[in-house]
């Protein structure tokens, strides 16, 4: 009998230890959790000023003098593209064929 | 005497359930006493672990970001970040003697000012001590953690092109809402939606985690592409100021129009104070910010003059009025006197011309001569036909109409001067797109601010205005007038440009007629001849007279480099045997 009690203690003593470090992890997975959330914000803030900055450093003068530090000769890239149709093109076309 | 076994084995049992018996009722007086614990603890807990059991739940706000503002190529034109508001509650604060002093050291301001600012509101507990911090100021405040000291995120907008298309982008108020340009018009799209979220903080109002059920997730406002290029823009923006200071003028306007997509590539407007002479435009909150003035490409009609004449032209050689090879009668040495006596002018007479003369040319006598020939519902037509006297729609606000003489009050003098280009005004973006006709065949494309997807037929819907035949020739003829008319100082040694100048009489504001010696000169084309990519309207306004006043001189030039300019950064090839320009 006695050994009997003394194991449904023990059982439910371990059982309890194993329900707080279980506990514990929940809670601390939680924090962990809350701590990337925080920390996520941060590197989107982050990003949106770098975002800035590149922004300001970009615009076309600084591009330009970007180029004129380079040297070298610069040519134009001549771009061969087919006309975009118009509507009157477009509305002469056939229709395509699909339920009446 | 001996104890038989089972005298042990009872002797045994009756020990085991004493055991037992014990055992259960210590557990059971330890859990009692857990319990009453607990209770007491729930009850009235001590004085040290009251603050601890409240709810620490704290909810804040999860910052969203304000959409973009794109140019066409998907430079950023105007963007969000976060940034800091320094607050304190000065019922936290343990020292309020020396907090001005600490809080000076970390930010680099003045104690004074500071410890000024936190009296004068000592009965509140948000006191805002500076609206924005730097980078650096908010990290060192939150190395401090300073009790009853506090930062707030707030959005800041930021315009990386600075004052580059600033009409064009607008600004964002104190609200972080659009009050201008492009920020209004596309408020709705732009708009965030902030999200919301709940922690759970510890006893050093560290935060444990977040509550699942208490968490919206913030959405971003959509960002949004225009259809404007920074690249043409700033050239046009350059070279606009160079045309405004060159001779001295009010102020000036560029637009540059996509003519196949109908999309605005750049718009442009100067404005320039000189002393002692009266300002061409008052706008005086352009000078607190650059985005807040109006765009007066879309806002401010002007009288075209000669710039007008070709789309007169189209219709009455549509309308059989006159044919290009015709002998018009125009004076060889005076002015032209109407049906109803008035004197026609010319700022040189030709002596008969032929119809596709008057327009190279740009004679005045031609125009009312073949204009006395349309009725008035003709001619009212033929400018309300390209679009003159209705809104544009192109999406920026504030958009004018234009000035254009009812049709009831129309009279043979309105005939003449309508055929000239006087007794009209126009928008500069009015003007752009009923010139795309002469670029498109005879089809007028709506204006776009936001950039066309390629994939998207939605935006080739168009509206006829003239024949393809009519608008071939009109814009041959429009090239003579770059070959030997007006237009020869706007001659490009790149491109084949079609074009027309224009130079109106500048009218008093106050009414009763115009100014004898100030202008509004313009000029528009369009480049290349034999496939148009754009079209270009410059408007100087007031130029100095003894600097020029012509549009071809004044506004020609700007239009031909922006033209070139343009073209080039486009991918447009040079053409081949074109002539040298100035």
């Amino acid at each position: 009998m006695f050994a009997k009690l003394l194991l449904i203690i023990v059982v439910m003593g371990a059982t309890a230890c194993a329900l707080l470090v279980n506990r514990q992890q929940r809670i601390e997975t939680a924090h962990e959790t809350a701590m990337l959330h925080q920390e996520l914000l941060e590197q989107q803030k982050r990003l949106w000023t770098m975002r800035t900055r590149i922004a300001q450093r970009s615009r076309p003068e600084c591009v330009r003098l970007a180029v004129s530090e380079l040297g070298g000769t610069w040519s134009p890239v001549v771009v061969v593209e087919p006309p975009a149709p118009l509507a009157t093109e477009l509305a002469g076309r056939p229709t395509p064929p699909g339920p009446s | 005497m001996t104890s038989t076994p089972d005298d042990i084995r009872r002797i045994q049992a009756s020990r085991t359930a004493a055991w037992s018996r014990l055992l259960v009722l210590g557990m059971l007086a330890c859990l009692l006493v857990v319990l009453g614990r607990v209770a007491q603890l729930k009850i009235s807990p001590g004085a040290q672990l009251r603050p601890a059991m409240t709810p620490r739940l704290s909810t804040r706000v999860e910052p969203a970001r304000r959409g973009d503002l794109l140019d066409a190529r998907g430079r950023v034109l105007a963007t969000s970040t976060v940034g800091y508001r320094l607050f304190i509650d000065p019922s936290q604060i343990k020292d309020p003697a020396t907090i001005a002093v600490d809080l000076a050291d970390l930010i680099g301001a003045t104690p004074v000012e500071i410890d000024r600012t936190i009296l004068a509101a000592t009965s509140r507990r948000y006191v805002v001590i500076d609206h924005l911090l730097e980078d650096w100021q908010a990290q060192a405040v939150r190395e401090a953690g300073l009790r009853g000291v506090g930062l707030q995120p707030r959005p800041v907008r930021h315009y990386p092109q600075g004052p580059l298309a600033a009409a064009l982008v607008g600004m964002v108020g104190f609200e972080h809402r659009g009050l201008s340009g492009s920020e209004h018009v596309f408020e709705d799209r732009l708009t965030p939606q902030a999200g919301r979220l709940t922690y759970l903080r510890g006893a050093r109002r560290e935060a444990l985690w977040i509550e699942p059920h208490d968490y919206r997730r913030g959405a971003d406002g959509d960002s949004v592409r225009l259809s404007i290029d920074l690249v043409i823009q700033e050239l046009a923006e350059h070279r606009l100021q160079e045309a405004v200071a060159k001779y001295n003028a009010g102020g000036g306007r560029i637009v540059v129009l996509d003519c196949r997509s109908g999309e605005i590539l750049a718009m442009c407007d100067v404005l320039n104070t000189r002393p002692g002479r009266e300002d061409v435009a008052r706008d005086p909150v352009r000078a607190t910010h650059a985005g807040l003035g109006r765009n007066r490409c879309v806002t401010d009609p002007y009288e075209p003059g000669s710039t007008l004449k070709p789309f007169i032209w189209a219709v009455a050689t549509e309308l059989g009025k006159a044919t290009p090879g015709e002998i018009i009668p125009t004076p060889a040495d005076r002015p032209y006197r109407t049906r109803y006596g008035r004197p026609i002018r010319d700022s040189h007479y030709h002596g008969s011309a032929t119809w596709r003369t008057v327009l190279v040319e740009s004679l005045n006598t031609g125009m009312a001569i073949v204009g006395e020939r349309m009725t008035h519902a003709q001619m009212r037509d033929a400018v309300r036909r390209f679009g003159f006297g209705r809104l544009t729609r192109c999406g920026i606000p504030g958009e004018s109409a234009g000035l254009l003489t009812p049709a009831a009050r129309w009279s043979d003098y309105t005939q003449s001067s309508v055929a000239m280009g006087h007794e009209i005004a126009v928008t500069p973006v009015q003007m752009v797109q009923a010139f795309t006709a002469f670029a498109r065949d005879g089809t007028l494309s709506p204006l776009r601010i936001i950039a066309a997807d390629p994939r998207d037929t939605q935006y080739r819907f168009e509206r006829r205005v003239c024949s393809p035949a009519t608008a071939r020739l009109v814009r041959e003829v429009l090239r003579d007038v770059m070959e030997v008319g007006t237009g020869q100082r706007a001659r490009s040694v790149r491109y084949q440009l079609f074009g027309k100048s224009g130079t109106a009489q500048l009218p008093r504001p106050e009414g009763g007629g115009y100014f004898e010696d100030r202008y509004v000169s313009s000029f528009i084309a369009g480049a290349p001849f034999a496939d148009p990519r754009v079209v270009v309207l410059c408007v100087i306004d007031d130029p100095d007279r003894r600097l020029g006043h012509w549009g071809g001189d004044v506004a020609g030039p700007a239009v031909r480099d922006v033209i070139d300019g343009a073209l080039e950064y486009l991918g447009v090839g040079a053409e081949e045997g074109i002539g040298v320009g100035d």
